[in-house]
């Protein structure tokens, strides 16, 4: 049985290893195979425990290796035998990974959240609606069992301009941020009260020209909007490859 | 807003704290990236404070029946006020409970609390 590793993500052969201590505090190491090199170090005993710590080191070795080279994150807690390293990942999606380094060079992840002030929104949406207002001030007047399906209706078309408002500032955003990014990803669903979750692929000369944007778009946006940005990130949300042994199975 | 001026845009977007930006990408990082599904090897405590973001809002006549009473219950006559509020910087005030909350998933102190129960009602 070969020794297991923890598993961060992969880079390049040839550059130093990230110095920066790992999950566990564990620091990291590159386990080279060919061209490609694993971004490693000692596994915890038993599960992978996602604290903070632990999730932000894996994150911080991703991004001091990036330093050095382009880097395809794991996603937090893989943990492999050597000879599955060796043999199931960088030789088996040898190709898939060398491609997608290429294609990731000089690229970074940020993540915008726009989430939303629900009483500021509604307000918004009865303001544009006089007939959501008729409604309200007819409900307003009267016993709650009489006017029971009235309520539903009117819930139901508050709903509805809620998410007509929502999915028009998501498309207002979207349309003014995507200028400055090489790629973008749009969750199909967004939780309760968040408006738009958007990851970005920025080349990272062009870091600051998104943010200037951003901060343009969240004024805009001010006060029933309130927008977030985060990173730049290991570029997590545009490595898909598929489960990685299903491809190794398939080529 | 139009109120904005240009040049005075700043101040509006929240930037995490430090470059890898945690509690609000933890989806990002426990979801996305590279896998090979057999080796995953995370331990589930926890994950569910992690996750508690992916609930979704679905239509539904408990939903409609919020909406109603939160329009009712809306003061309409605080919107001139609003405005006001905007161009005088004091924005914040309203929409900073949500974003703590956002920002504070991980600690699973009161302010997430409050913020949950307040989405129950």
């Amino acid at each position: 049985v070969s020794a297991e590793l923890y598993v961060y993500g992969v880079t390049r052969a040839g550059v130093p290893a990230p110095h920066e201590d790992g999950v566990e505090g564990e620091r990291a190491r590159l386990f080279v195979h060919g061209g490609l090199a694993a971004i490693v170090g000692p596994p915890p005993a038993g599960p992978v425990v996602p604290s903070r710590r632990n999730l932000d080191a894996h994150t911080a070795v991703l991004r001091a290796a990036m330093r050095n080279a382009p880097v395809a994150p794991m996603r937090f807690g893989v943990v492999m035998p050597q000879d599955a390293v060796e043999r199931e990942l960088l030789e088996a999606a040898r190709e898939r990974l060398d491609e997608l380094l290429q294609r990731l060079d000089g690229l970074v992840e940020l993540e915008l959240k726009v989430v939303y002030d629900e009483d500021a929104l509604l307000r918004e949406v009865v303001a544009a609606e006089p007939r959501l207002m008729r409604m309200r001030e007819r409900l307003r007047g009267s016993a709650e069992d009489a006017t029971y399906y009235d309520r539903i209706r009117l819930g139901e078309l508050v709903a509805e301009g809620v998410e007509r408002a929502r999915a028009a500032r998501a498309e207002r955003i979207l349309e003014a941020l995507r200028p400055y990014a090489v790629e973008l990803r749009v969750p199909d669903e967004v939780p309760a009260r968040v408006a738009l979750k958007a990851s970005f692929l920025v080349e990272e000369d062009a870091v600051t020209r998104f943010e200037r944007a951003a901060e343009d778009v969240a004024a805009e946006a001010a006060p029933a909007y309130k927008c977030h940005l985060f990173g730049p990130l290991p570029p997590f949300s545009f490595v898909e490859l598929g489960d990685l042994a299903e491809a190794a199975w398939a080529s | 807003m139009s109120a904005v001026a240009a040049g005075n845009a700043r101040g509006y977007l929240q930037r995490a704290p430090n470059p890898s930006g945690l509690a609000d990408v933890l989806d990002l990082i426990l979801d996305k990236g590279l896998v090979i599904d057999a080796y995953v090897r995370v331990s589930l405590v926890g994950i569910e404070v992690l996750t508690i973001d992916a609930r979704i809002v679905v239509a539904s006549v408990d939903t409609y029946l919020r909406f109603a009473e939160a329009v009712n219950r809306l003061d309409l006559s605080q919107q001139e006020e609003g405005l006001m509020d905007l161009t005088e910087g004091g924005s914040e005030r309203k929409t900073k409970g949500a974003i703590e909350g956002a920002k504070e998933a991980f600690g699973g102190n009161g302010k997430r609390d409050g913020e949950k129960q307040k989405s129950r009602k």
